[in-house]
């Protein structure tokens, strides 16, 4: 019976070294992008920093990701998301590429993140 | 340090399977456009004094973004130029990031307007300014290399500084204090009223050096605001 205890608690070591126990820095980045292509703006406020949402305001935040919503789905939705970051501790920062389904061509953009009470989230830089 | 893609993060996998993955997803080994579109600003400057200002929209996506919002959006930084010989800097204040503890910073011209850091630059002067003022703003923003960057956007606290509040400043202590007539924004956690770089560049007394582009030619107004 320990023997069954050892080896499944070596298999549950193995799954959350190889998955990550908590959510990354990239893929934060992405849900955030999909959250904003659904429209669902409340779950892609919640990707952002607090310094992002103090400074903006809620109202200025939701109204400006309504309206990238709205050029998403101009561009018929996203195609692919691809996230390379960089750096270590509570920061990373590095590039994002979405394409989309339709014609609009690929946007490159810089991002940062910070890490806000063990989550991260999306900050912004000059 | 961690360095690579989405894939590679969450597999784990073992070193030279990920550097393998690594130097495919980062580009190595094959000829690849670059990684940013040129600025939309002039790729050479005008002739630049001390004390003019630089302006660029950065690439960052949540300013994009934010500014999209923006009734006249064009830029998210500013600094100031500081001449040295033939060499052209800029002193400005940055948040911390991967790679550098941010403040006020002195960083090369070229570097300031390169491509993967500015998607618009333009530049500016004030007229008005003399010599013996602009060596006073190239003093103090020389003086204030290394202060901290002001994450509360307080302007009344001058022992951290964000862009705007440092061009402003350095300004102020030549005898122009524009403050006054500078349009500000609030925000929720803001103690206090924040001024913008755009409202700076509007300022009165500034002079675009390089010529100024209708709004329409602006792509990140593609999308006009509701």
């Amino acid at each position: 019976m320990s023997r069954l205890r050892h080896m499944t608690l070596v298999l549950l070591s193995c799954a959350a070294a190889t998955s990550g126990c908590s959510r990354s820095a990239e893929s934060t980045v992405e849900r955030f992008y999909q959250a904003v292509a659904r429209g669902e703006i409340t779950e892609a406020r919640g990707y952002l920093s607090s310094q992002v949402m103090g400074t903006l305001g809620q109202q200025k935040v939701t109204g400006a990701l309504a309206a990238e919503a709205k050029r998403i789905q101009q561009c018929g939705g996203i195609r692919t998301i691809e996230v390379q970051l960089t750096g270590q501790g509570e920061i990373r920062s590095g590039t994002a590429i979405v394409t989309y389904t339709g014609t609009c061509p690929e946007k490159r953009e810089k991002v940062s993140l910070i890490q806000e009470n063990g989550a991260w989230k999306l900050g912004a830089t000059k | 340090m961690e360095t690579g893609g989405y894939q590679i993060g969450r597999s784990r996998l073992p070193g030279l399977a990920a550097l393998a993955l690594a130097a495919v997803s980062l580009g190595v080994g094959r000829a690849e456009a670059p990684l940013f579109e040129p600025s939309l600003a002039a790729a050479t400057p005008p002739p630049l004094l001390d004390a003019d200002l630089v302006f660029r929209r950065g690439r960052d996506a949540i300013a994009r973004i934010a500014l999209a919002y923006s009734a006249q959006p064009r830029f998210s930084h500013v600094g100031l130029i500081v001449r040295e010989g033939d060499a052209t800097s800029v002193v400005h204040a940055i948040p911390v990031d991967v790679h550098s503890a941010g403040g006020v910073r002195r960083e090369a011209l070229g570097r300031f307007v390169a491509a993967d850091m500015a998607a618009d630059v333009a530049y500016y002067r004030i007229d008005a300014l003399t010599s013996a003022q602009r060596a006073v703003v190239r003093r103090y923003v020389l003086d204030a290399l290394g202060r901290p960057f002001d994450y509360q956007f307080q302007y009344s606290d001058s022992s951290a500084v964000y862009c705007t509040e440092l061009v402003v400043k350095a300004l102020a202590a030549a005898g122009l204090d524009l403050s006054p007539e500078l349009t500000t924004v609030t925000g929720l956690t803001l103690r206090e009223p924040v001024i913008p770089p755009d409202a700076l560049g509007q300022a009165r007394p500034l002079r675009p050096l390089t010529p100024l582009r209708r709004t329409t030619d602006n792509p990140m107004l593609a999308v006009p605001p509701p």
